[in-house]
């Protein structure tokens, strides 16, 4: 097992691309935690004489229209961006697996009910969708959370239910079953295991994805709601500043670029690492 | 002119050379105008939401009725109402009001238009099945006769100072009703009177004016075509200028009015209009209830410093009548929280019994420059200890809380027409139709209850200066500015008055100069 | 086969179903409704207004017999009339879906074009810097929001490079060269992501394809690399590629909101949101059901040539 274990390591770090996703997730999720001691000024404060000032050491980033410190409005945007695009992944995967796996395991008309009931939510438009829970719930991060997790819920209970119908009737698994384990038993032991790596590299597309849906909304008017900064509002208030003040755009257009590339490059590097049959190319 | 020939173009070209040598021959008489000529390409955020005129409330569809229709009287630059179709007036007294209609004026049908359309169209607007916003514009009528074919009498229930005013709104289009009656609604059809007819509209994308030939006001319009372009990103419309596929440009974005006005070959032009920004309180809901409060924060506010972070300056300070209307507003110098003085605010908290400062919720929404108001409003508020939270919501949802009076407080956008009466009565009356506020004060009431029936412009302006110092120092709502409206336009285009109105009937006046 | 088409056109139905329910019962849960915001804040409906409103806007109907008569309509081929325009929503429909139609046609073809060689460059040169370069690079166009690519685009084609891209849109039957130039931006930053999607796609497949026994034995007969490429793997690699475009040309075809609103495209896209704005029920409501029913189309579509071009599935 630690040879298992070593090997994987050392794969892992073979692959510079992998490295630097891996690399810049890491930077990134730093930035967010520390970002209450790192940043220079308060995100929130406005200098009234100082809008749109350009990079200086005292704005390494400049400053918005309000004369607010663009580097620490990105640095706190990272909280803002990685909890939606995390939180919202995380609702997409509970979700979506849950369903995915009941149907799976149960199949017939159960299977067929919830896949169904997964393609209407599949083939509704997300700007009414996104609407509807934000307007309902009130305009709060945690809501819009909501929005992106139902949007892509579909997707990840289509990802566990083949995976599931992969395994539920290979031998090992009918074995289990025959000798009288409990379908909570298979369930942990056979049927997750198996489910879970095509699971994970999902999760770190769909997080990439989640933060360019929350940017999409923003645009929209319906994303995460200022005064809080997420790189989405910021860009899309911003983006009105290009010609002006380019750099109150650039910066968190570039931190959204950073974190997507992170995220997929990472999910790239997991998808060799746990794919069997990409593995067994490489050998 | 259907069909163009190549030597119809020389013909043209001539034409126009020739005209230009006159005009630019030095004593060339100056009465000499080009002939109609060109296309004016026009670019706007908004598509329009039907063209009935008596119907629509969306800004934009207001706007094309502009250019479709007449009403009776009109504003001018100068914020002096003039006629429009009504050639005069007379008042004889308070409540009967005569209007003599232009003569030979033809609906885009060929019909002439007579006093019968007036009285028609006005009773359309009051019939409650026609669902008009107008209706709350109008008094209700002891009678509306025809005198002659052109000659039309309006007698009131009861005095509305405001009544002649509120007929230059948009809404008091005069419309053919065998029109209305083969079409059920206007909304698609547009059969007006106006400077230009309805040629083609394809929604979401162009609107194609052409000119009425017939125009009552005779060598106008000075183009011959006017397309209506609806681009919704204002950066989009300043490429468009900048490329030249528009001459003109309707902006409200004041970065990019920044870059507009930094641009070679464009023009700006811009003039308060008679909306007003407003910072109001839900006054039924505490903290609010407490007038303390409510001044408390008139004084942390800087409105100066809002109008310089949220519109970059493009917008002008203002009480609670929009300081555009000269004829009524106070200076914004003559009235409370003129400068901020924040000692002042915490001692009112501190007497309202928040020495230590307290928390407010603030309802907005993206849409029409709600949110960066509502975000400088938060900093402002926090140096006197106030913590403001912003409640953002998508606009028909923040629409459906106004309607409910479902909030604490609320950065609006505010129209009333131009009568101080339209303003303020709606406003801030006990029983006016838009007072979110839910303002119950006696006082005004009584001041507005006068101002409403007083002719005497005199008497009616001491009255409108004391209800306006009544508002502040009660302080319901903090009037924050009357933003600009702002026009961008290649240099070609010549001679466009704006209203304050921000009506755009004066772009029948427009003329196009070389390329 | 046939009978695969028809249990999967049967099962078209319980969506649709599910689509139309979701959608009338969403609007009307959204706070805010049509009246509302029609009459917007400078108006102050009385109560009597309002319910003369309702009356002429239909609402003062129960629920259940607005949705009645709306699926009623339907079926007979009305899909309603615009609560505020007055215009019948099919007609609407009828003009916009060729605009979106044709930008997502562009926008799907120049992705192909971009992504499929890229895709195949990086999974051949596998490991190597080309495929490290084709990777990044694809990630980079995937990694751009929309709404700021666009806006990339206007600022430097505006000011930087005005070579008469951008312009108000023209139909195609008007004028079929200014058509496209004008819809030539739009569909690069369409395209963009979408062939970085392809990208990846088609090289995780064909990695994958590349890695399989009968590949190796081709090899192992000594055919020259081409060939076992283009008459072995390409064809099985680009199967699983033809349903992603096929899912990502049935939500272009529904309207892209974003380049539309960029650009100022009369697109679907911009029909609906702005019809979500105003809570226009019909129109709403008929543009979701429609483009639901070209979203389940289109992939039912790619099943059956997916069925068609790999003969090792069978469908039970």
């Amino acid at each position: 097992m630690d040879e298992e274990r070593r090997r994987r390591a050392v794969r892992w770090s073979q692959r510079p691309l992998t490295v630097v996703g891996t690399v810049l997730v890491c930077a990134y999720a730093l930035a967010a935690v520390l970002s209450p001691w790192v940043a220079p000024h308060d995100p929130l404060h406005m200098y009234p004489g100082l809008a749109l000032a350009g990079p200086s050491l005292r704005f390494p980033f400049g400053t918005d229209e309000f004369g607010r410190c663009v580097f620490s409005r990105i640095l706190h945007g990272a909280r803002v961006s990685l909890f939606v695009a995390g939180a919202s992944v995380a609702t997409a995967l509970i979700l979506g697996t849950t369903v995915g796996l009941v149907a799976g395991l149960r199949g017939g008309r159960l299977d067929n009910v919830l896949m169904r009931v997964m393609d209407v939510v599949f083939a509704f438009p997300s700007v009414l969708l996104a609407l509807f829970v934000v307007g309902v719930l009130g305009p709060a991060p945690a809501h819009i959370v909501v929005a992106i997790g139902l949007v892509y819920a579909p997707q990840f209970a289509r990802v566990s239910r083949a995976a599931v119908l992969t395994v539920r009737h290979l031998e090992y698994v009918e074995a289990a079953r025959a000798l009288g384990a409990s379908e909570l038993r298979i369930l942990r032991r056979h049927i997750l295991p198996n489910v879970a790596a095509p699971l994970i590299v999902q999760v770190s597309l769909t997080l990439s994805l989640a933060i360019l849906t929350e940017s999409a909304l923003s645009f929209l008017g319906l994303g995460t709601q200022p005064p809080w900064p997420s790189w989405g509002n910021m860009l899309s208030a911003g983006r009105r500043f290009m010609e002006l003040a380019p750099w109150v755009a650039v910066f968190p257009g570039a931190s959204i670029m950073g974190i997507v590339l992170g995220f997929n490059l990472l999910g790239d590097g997991l998808q060799e690492l746990l794919d069997p049959r990409m593995r067994s190319e490489h050998t | 002119m259907k069909r163009v020939h190549a030597c119809s173009w020389v013909t043209v070209a001539l034409l126009v050379g020739t005209v230009a040598a006159v005009l630019m021959a030095p004593g060339g008489r100056s009465e000499v105008r080009a002939q109609p000529a060109g296309t004016l390409t026009i670019g706007v955020p908004g598509e329009p939401v039907g063209l009935d005129p008596h119907i629509v409330t969306v800004f934009s569809s207001l706007r094309r009725a502009d250019l479709l229709y007449n009403r009776l009287v009109r504003y001018n630059e100068r914020m002096e109402i003039v006629g429009d179709l009504a050639a005069s007036w007379e008042i004889p007294d308070s409540r009967t009001y005569i209007f003599r209609l232009h003569r030979g004026v033809r609906f885009h049908n060929g019909r002439e238009l007579v006093a019968d359309d007036v009285k028609y169209s006005f009773e359309r607007i009051a019939d409650p099945a026609t669902g008009s916003p107008a209706r709350a514009w109008l008094p209700p009528f002891e009678s509306v006769r025809i005198v002659d074919r052109y000659t039309v009498e309006f007698k009131l229930k009861h005095q509305l100072a405001s009544f002649l005013s509120n007929l230059t709104l948009s809404n008091m289009a005069i419309v053919p009703r065998e029109e209305v009656e083969r079409h059920g609604n206007l909304h698609r059809v547009a059969v007006g009177t106006g400077p230009f007819m309805l040629d083609r509209w394809v929604p979401d994308d162009h609107m194609r004016l052409v000119r009425n030939p017939n125009y009552f006001r005779r060598g106008l319009p000075r183009v011959s075509e006017v397309v209506i372009r609806v681009i919704p990103d204002e950066a989009s419309l300043l490429a468009g200028l900048r490329a030249g596929s528009l001459d003109m440009a309707h902006l409200s974005d004041p970065a990019v009015i920044d870059l507009a006005r930094r641009s070679p070959g464009i023009r700006v032009q811009q003039v308060p209009t008679v909306l007003l920004r407003t910072f109001g309180f839900n006054t039924t809901r505490p903290p609010f209830t407490d007038a303390r409060v409510r001044q408390a924060i008139g004084w942390a506010l800087d409105r100066h410093q809002i109008v310089e972070l949220a519109e970059r300056g493009y917008a002008a300070v203002s009480g609670p009548i929009p300081v555009s209307i000269r004829e009524w507003a106070l200076p914004v110098s003559a009235l409370p929280y003129a400068r901020p003085d924040r000692e002042r605010a915490r001692r009112l908290l501190a007497d309202a019994g928040y020495p230590r400062g307290l928390t407010i919720k603030i309802q907005t929404s993206p849409g029409f420059r709600l949110l960066p108001v509502a975000e400088v409003i938060k900093d402002q508020l926090r140096e006197v200890g106030i913590t403001a939270e912003l409640e953002v919501s998508e606009w028909g949802v923040w629409v459906g809380r106004w309607v409910r009076r479902d909030f604490d407080s609320m950065v609006e956008i505010r129209s009333g027409g131009i009568d101080p009466d339209g303003f303020l009565y709606r406003m801030l009356h006990s029983t006016g139709p838009v007072n979110n506020f839910l303002y119950k004060d006696a006082e005004l009431d009584r001041l507005l209850d006068r101002g409403r029936v007083i002719v005497d412009p005199q008497r009616r302006k001491a009255i409108y200066d004391e209800a306006q110092r009544l508002i502040m120092e009660r302080a319901p709502v903090i009037p924050l500015y009357s933003p600009y409206d702002t026009w961008a336009m290649r240099d070609r285009v010549r001679g466009f008055r704006q209203v304050a109105t921000a009506q755009y009937y004066y772009l029948e006046e427009v003329s196009l100069g070389g390329p | 086969m046939a009978r695969f088409v028809a249990r999967r056109l049967v099962s078209l139905g319980p969506v649709l179903f599910g689509v139309t329910v979701l959608v009338f019962l969403v609007l009307r849960l959204i706070p805010g409704d049509v009246i509302e915001v029609y009459a917007g804040t400078q108006v102050g409906l009385t109560p009597e207004q309002r319910r003369e409103l309702e009356r002429i806007f239909g609402m003062d109907r129960p629920l259940y017999r607005q949705y009645v008569d709306w699926i009623a309509g339907v079926l007979q081929g009305d899909l309603g009339t615009s609560l505020r325009t007055g215009r019948k929503v099919g007609h609407e429909i009828a003009t916009r879906l060729p605009v979106s139609a044709e930008l997502a046609t562009l926008a799907t073809g120049l992705a192909m074009v971009v992504g499929l060689p890229l895709g195949m460059l990086a999974a051949t040169q596998r490991g190597r810097a080309w495929d490290a370069v084709a990777r990044v690079a694809g990630l980079m166009g995937l990694s751009l929001p929309g709404f700021w690519l666009a806006t990339l685009l206007v600022l430097v084609f505006s000011k930087y490079l005005p070579v008469g891209l951008l312009g108000p849109y023209v139909r195609p039957t008007v004028d079929p060269l200014a058509n496209l130039r004008v819809l030539a931006l739009p569909t690069v930053a369409l395209a963009t992501p979408l062939a970085a999607v392809l990208m990846r796609y088609v090289r995780a497949s064909l990695v994958e394809v590349l890695g399989q026994e009968y590949i190796r034995t081709a090899r192992s007969k000594g055919l020259p690399e081409r060939v076992v490429l283009r008459r072995h793997a390409l064809r099985n690699a680009l199967i699983p590629v033809v349903t992603v475009v096929g899912i990502q040309f049935g939500y272009l075809l529904g309207g892209t909101v974003v380049v539309e609103e960029v650009f100022g495209i009369p697109g679907m896209g911009r029909l609906v949101l702005y019809a979500i704005y105003q809570r226009d029920y019909p129109v709403v409501q008929a543009v979701v059901l429609v483009s639901a029913l070209l979203f389940v189309g289109v992939n039912l579509a790619v099943d059956v040539l997916y069925a068609f071009l790999d003969p090792r599935i069978r469908y039970g």
